[in-house]
């Protein structure tokens, strides 16, 4: 596979002249806009924004932040008769196999928006950046991000988000009978909304929060083992020790309070075995099931709107 | 209409070429015969499972090759019908070939006559089912081999169906815990992995796993699922993560709390 296309775009040139600020803009065609097409975003740093639209080029808007990095590498020209293959830069822009790639250093890009064609594939990482905002694609959507939120409106492929401490608020137009949807995060919230006659099937789980829905959902009982829930308090406080038996005590009390040791133990371990899991998993399905739609959170809430 | 006549239009409904007189008909015989209605669901699972196998793009060295075979091809032809000895050589082959046709149709009309007379035995009805079971193992491992992370989510819901006893899945769902980029499939994967939790590699992989994880959201996912295999050998792994600094503090009760249980 070579690289097709590598476009260097002049931030440093930008920061040098003191516009880092600014906004710049480039256009990439893709290679052949009639065949499938991809565009992997990695902008650690950035608040990023994805719009679908009827071009079928891809457009970007961004501006660097405030040129820490690129002022200490300053802008680098090629040597004579030689062209980069590698290295950092504040922000770059490749293509490969139909796939175009932007990257941007860890202080580089503070915000990015950038328009695709709506029917792309848009797979996003940024780490510790800002708000990622994902609206009108019909492509595959594939979002992960650390701190902040993800919103995606509209989306009428399917979608794969995830955040650490984020909450994801996704609004689908429409549900594909044979694509996957999956939405995961720590601390946060989930908000999801699907078209009233979406046929899906919902699984997933909220251990500290609630699962919400206005949606007629028919709860299916799980059919593999059951899976904890909540941490069940012990059953029983903790037995206050034993007083220690007096010096003189018989051989017959030590054996006496042994055997009571022994049989306190076995009645701890019995109600502890007798102990029902709740099953911390939701499953059931809506207008009579379809693909998986799976939504998990563990210190937030999950609510899952009717369009 | 009768079972036997009924069969060739299940293929034909499920490819969507039936007429709608036949159509009525299948669905009037399947409304009452159950048998037919068991293999017709059977089959029709099977059906919908191939057609969920992703279709291979060819690459480019296939289309160069394909180029390269087809003018090697195209300079063969024109050398040969530069002579009449080309021509005579070209008729026999013709003529070899419709043999070759002929014997062909016979051999298969022979041997689909003598499988008819063998239908619906019991050996064919068992083998029918690790075929449906193969099936489901080849559609798990295929779509867990794909670049879009919701086709390999697809793939792990497969993963379900699969037999306990069918290493290849386990090995898949393993693997994808340990090196999924993605964490919804890494934590969709743990999940599965419960079909499997009689296994005893099943259980040494969740517990491998979670020494290498640090999406919080899986590693409690990983924690419960020890918890509920009574994996007590996990205490190491466990007691790890518990007092693991790097990790977030939900995740630490939960290791305390799992360790609490398994004692």
């Amino acid at each position: 596979m070579k690289t097709f296309n590598t476009l260097m775009i002049a931030g440093a040139a930008a920061a040098a002249l003191g516009f880092a600020q600014d906004t710049q803009h480039v256009v990439v065609p893709f290679r052949d806009p009639a065949a499938p097409h991809k565009i992997e975003i990695t902008l650690p740093m950035a608040s990023v924004t994805v719009r679908g639209s009827q071009r079928s080029d891809v457009a970007i808007d961004y501006s660097l932040s405030n040129g820490v990095a690129v002022q200490r590498r300053g802008s680098q020209e090629p040597p004579p008769g030689m062209h980069r293959i590698g290295g950092t830069n504040a922000f770059d822009v490749a293509q490969d196999n139909n796939t175009i790639r932007i990257t941007g250093g860890f202080m580089g890009v503070r915000e990015a928006t950038i328009e695709v064609p709506a029917q792309t594939s848009v797979t996003i990482s940024s780490s510790i950046g800002g708000k990622v905002s994902i609206e009108n694609v019909a492509g595959e959507i594939e979002v992960s991000n650390v701190n902040s939120q993800i919103v995606i409106t509209n989306a009428s492929g399917p979608v794969v988000a995830q955040s650490t401490n984020g909450n994801i608020t996704a609004s689908i137009s429409k549900v594909a009978p044979d694509k996957n949807m999956s939405f995961s995060t720590f601390n946060g919230n989930i908000d999801l909304t699907l078209p009233a006659d979406a046929k899906a099937t919902l699984k997933g789980r909220a251990d500290n929060g609630d699962i919400f829905t206005d949606f007629d959902v028919k709860l299916e009982p799980r059919t593999i083992q059951p899976s904890a829930a909540q941490p069940a308090q012990p059953a029983q406080p903790p037995q206050p020790p034993q007083p220690p038996l007096p010096p003189n005590a018989s051989q017959a009390d030590r054996d006496r309070a042994r055997a009571e040791r022994d049989k306190a133990r076995a009645q701890e371990r019995a109600n502890r075995a007798k102990e029902r899991r709740v099953d911390g998993y939701v499953e059931g399905t809506i207008n009579g099931g379809g693909p998986e739609i799976q939504f998990t959170t563990f210190n937030g809430r999950v609510l899952i709107h009717k369009k | 209409m009768t079972c036997e006549e009924i069969k060739p239009l299940l293929a034909e409904s499920w490819a969507g070429a039936l007429s709608p007189q036949d159509s009525h008909a299948l669905e009037q015989h399947l409304s009452v015969c159950e048998q037919c209605r068991a293999e017709s669901a059977r089959l029709g699972e099977l059906w919908r499972g191939l057609s969920l196998l992703p279709a291979d793009e060819p690459g480019v060295a296939v289309r160069e090759r394909f180029y390269e075979s087809f003018s090697a091809y195209r300079d063969g032809v024109l050398y040969r019908d530069t002579s009449e000895h080309g021509r005579r050589t070209n008729l026999r082959q013709t003529l070899l070939r419709i043999a070759a046709g002929l014997a062909l149709v016979v051999g298969g009309a022979g041997l689909g006559y003598g499988l008819r007379s063998n239908q619906a035995s019991a050996g064919e009805i068992t083998q029918l089912r690790s075929e449906v079971g193969s099936m489901r193992q080849l559609v798990t491992l295929s779509l867990m081999q794909q670049q879009s992370a919701s086709e390999r989510l697809r793939g792990v819901s497969w993963a379900y169906r699969a037999e306990p006893s069918d290493t290849e899945v386990l090995d898949a769902l393993v693997a994808a815990v340990n090196h999924d980029t993605n964490v919804n499939v890494r934590l969709a994967a743990v999940d599965a992995l419960r079909t499997f939790g009689g296994n005893r590699a099943a259980r040494e992989a969740v517990k491998q796993a979670l020494s290498g994880e640090t999406a919080p959201i899986v590693q409690v996912a990983l924690i419960d699922l020890l918890v509920d295999l009574k994996e007590t050998g996990a205490t190491p792994q466990l007691r790890r993560v518990a007092s693991d600094d790097a990790a977030d503090m939900g995740v630490r009760q939960r290791a305390e709390w799992a360790l609490e249980r398994l004692q």
